[in-house]
């Protein structure tokens, strides 16, 4: 059935391109999406939907006024992040009139309002807290209203998808020059790494990620693929749960974790200053964040029951991460912080809070200074 | 209900009379010696949940280690007293309430397919657990860690006290109870899809997770308040377990000898209530053991309650022990939910008793 042949052959087509797109650069003009569909506008889009709101960092990096190039977006940001949203609306008045049409998952999206916003594009993260690509009834409304959907991802494959997201971005608003900018800034970051893991075969010291820290008395939600265990594994780590949890995140067994024994813990950092934080709560880490308070929460989030008794505790090998780097371009610090973390010889030289101020010069007006990664230990203190 | 007819029954003569009590005596004996049986049962499985874990802590040295902790690294002494213990303690705790709130629900409400969940008391701790989660609720001074049992708990024990509030009002009539613990128990479970709606993904995650019931929650206070409230709540069901096996004979029955049938069944649905209150409270709903650990006695034990009320806790507790065991070997290294493995080891001891039963009728 020649039919049947041409789907295979395209579907073929399609998943080498999903499997090969990193590795094969596209031509200049063309851009292809993290679907694997080019990206054809006529004009670049004046105003786009953003599957998630967090998106809108990713923007941020691209023109100083991201806000006016939005349609509208879901509300998961001022949800996830009060902090660092409240800096957006800060830079940004605007920001408080952006229409959302959903809030914090693809089912709470309001198609009719999508499409009453009458943007000129969409773009949506594959997988994550929006309309994804499995999202089917959304994507053929919009392109059969004449709104194509174009994918990025910061999440499932983040080192890899980060520069082609924000390439796609860059097609999608006419800012192609600012994402190549970024691009080579960012793989440039992520070299510092990755050249010098290629040629390391020394030890990799295994990491227990304490995903969302403190948020509740229970332990070891985690993650084995993907989002920040993609870039302890890149970082040079060997991450306890892989090869262990059926899923790409779950619960791991405290005994487990305990028996395991950890070098390094990094605890995920899901608090922020606007909620207010008290003991026994969650890290909090980002913006407006001091040291003091950033390390005292880990220190809290630290002392759980059985947490409190890892190795990693005691040497002092144990840090807090800012949970957003998961869905965020601003992933390149995590890959250096987790670096220096794990093998703290090799990159001694790495200074990635020279990389954070460089990021966050990208993102002005908006002033998202703070701590994003932190010790337990002062750095002054003895090891 | 053998037990029953003997127990009123007047022996026509003296020789029958004497064959009749030793007949009821071996009865008893066998019975007492069953009892005994399933807390030995239920000993073991507690042991070998105590010695199974991912960790490489032997069998032996954990055995060594339970008395004399200074034997053990440090880790290996966390391992069993922090993690193994209180989990183990807390499945005999909470198999043991929700194993009796069900015998009691059961006799109360004379429907076999009554439960702690039939009056919607888990849903109501689930949705205090959710309301906690979707929107981080935290009492002052106690924190989020405290808070959601807490209210949980609040939740379960205003659920219980509603049921209980208008059985008394209109009437304790049996299908009334149990209709309003339905309307409860959709009520509640309608307004956690609506919080699961509204609220983002990662809490839904947790609400969800909350709901399929975890041992692992399990600290030492809260072991002792779950094994507090049983011992409370088995004290007080074993001071009227004359008038609930009178009940259990028909309320009719029990109203002519002069019981008052309505007081008998508020209290056995307020120790109910108490129990699967303070237990799902604090390790998320856990609803299979309720049911079937009154069945699974039923048949091994008859409805005596003297038998009935105490073998119910133990079949609980034996079945929320092995489940436990269960959850952690499944996939080494994580821990299934109890709740899920729950019905999954008490399903097929379960038909295995119904097949043998009615192959030896």
């Amino acid at each position: 059935m020649p039919h049947t042949f041409r789907s295979r052959l395209g579907l073929f087509l399609i998943t080498t391109a999903l499997l090969f797109g990193g590795a094969v650069p596209a031509p200049a003009a063309q851009i292809v999406d993290l679907k694997g569909q080019p990206v054809a506008l006529a004009r670049p889009a004046g105003k786009i939907l953003l599957g998630e709101g967090r998106f809108l960092v990713a923007l941020g990096l691209l023109t100083p006024d991201p806000v006016s190039r939005v349609a509208g977006m879901l509300g998961e940001f001022e949800r996830f992040d009060p902090d660092g949203f409240a800096r957006f609306s800060e830079a940004f008045p605007a920001l408080a009139e952006v229409p959302t049409f959903g809030q914090t998952s693809a089912e709470s999206v309001s198609l009719e309002t999508a499409l009453a916003l009458r943007p000129d594009a969409a773009v949506f993260g594959l997988s994550g807290h929006g309309p994804n690509k499995r999202s089917a009834l959304a994507i053929d409304a919009l392109t059969a209203a004449g709104v194509p959907v174009y994918f990025i991802d910061f999440r499932d494959n983040p080192i890899v998808n980060t520069p082609r997201s924000m390439r796609v971005l860059g097609a999608v608003l006419g800012l192609q020059a600012e994402a190549e900018a970024f691009v080579t800034f960012y793989e440039t970051e992520v070299s510092r790494v990755t050249s010098r893991m290629a040629l390391y075969s020394g030890p990799r010291p295994s990491v227990f990620l304490d995903v969302r820290a403190g948020l509740t008395p229970d332990c070891c939600f985690t993650i084995a693929e993907g989002m920040l265990a993609n870039l302890v594994e890149t970082a040079g780590g060997r991450n306890i749960a892989k090869s262990i949890l059926p899923g790409a995140a779950g619960p791991l067994n405290l005994e487990f974790v305990l028996a395991s024994n950890p070098e390094i813990y990094i605890g995920t950092a899901v608090g922020s200053r606007s909620r207010g934080w008290q003991p026994g709560g969650p890290i909090v880490l980002g913006a407006g964040i001091d040291e003091t308070l950033a390390r005292r929460s880990l220190t809290g989030a630290t002392a759980r029951k059985g947490v409190a008794s890892l190795g990693a505790i005691e040497t002092g090998k144990a840090y807090g991460i800012w949970h957003h780097f998961y869905n965020s371009p601003l992933n390149v610090y995590a890959l250096q912080k987790f670096a220096t973390w794990i093998h703290p010889d090799l990159f001694a030289d790495l200074d990635p809070e020279q990389t954070m101020t460089q990021l966050l010069e990208r993102l002005l007006p908006v002033q998202m200074g703070g701590i994003y990664g932190i010790g337990i230990q002062k750095p002054s203190d003895p090891q | 209900m053998t037990c029953l007819s003997s127990g009123n029954a007047t022996a026509p003569g003296q020789a029958a009379a004497a064959a009749f009590g030793q007949t009821y005596r071996m009865l008893l004996i066998r019975r007492l010696l069953l009892l005994m049986a399933l807390a030995l049962l239920t000993a073991g499985s507690f042991l070998t949940d105590l010695l199974t874990g991912p960790s490489g802590l032997d069998a032996g040295a954990a055995l060594a280690g339970l008395f004399s902790p200074q034997t053990l690294s440090v880790t290996e002494r966390i391992i069993l007293w922090d993690i193994r213990l209180p989990v183990a303690l807390m499945a005999l705790a909470v198999g043991g309430c929700l194993g009796l709130a069900g015998a009691e629900t059961q006799t109360a409400l004379n429907n076999p397919l009554a439960s702690p969940y039939t009056l919607g008391i888990s849903w109501a701790a689930t949705l205090g657990a959710t309301l906690t989660i979707v929107f981080d609720l935290a009492i002052p001074g106690l924190g989020p860690a405290l808070t959601l049992p807490l209210l949980a708990f609040v939740f379960a024990a205003g659920a219980g006290l509603l049921i209980l509030l208008l059985s008394h009002s209109f009437g304790s009539n049996t299908e009334t109870i149990i209709l309003f613990g339905i309307a409860l128990l959709f009520s509640c479970s309608a307004l956690i899809s609506l919080l699961q709606f509204v609220a983002d993904a990662e809490d839904v995650q947790e609400s969800v997770l909350w709901s399929l019931g975890s041992l692992t929650r399990a600290s030492w206070e809260s072991v002792c308040s779950v094994f507090a409230t049983l011992i409370l709540v088995c004290g007080f069901a074993m001071r009227g377990v004359w008038r609930m096996t009178v009940l259990r004979g028909g309320e009719e029955h029990a109203s002519s000898i002069g019981l008052s049938v309505h007081r008998l069944r508020l209290g056995a649905l307020m120790r109910a209530s108490l129990a699967t209150a303070i237990a799902v409270s604090v390790v998320g709903a856990i609803g299979f053991v309720g049911l079937v650990a009154p069945h699974i006695t039923r048949m091994l034990v008859g409805e005596d309650h003297r038998f009935y009320l105490p073998g119910a806790a133990i079949v609980g507790a034996a079945l929320l022990s092995a489940a436990s065991i269960l959850s952690k070997l499944i996939v080494p290294g994580v821990v299934i939910p109890v709740g899920i493995v729950t019905a999954l080891v008490g399903i097929p001891v379960f038909v295995t008793l119904i097949v043998l039963q009615r192959r030896g009728r």
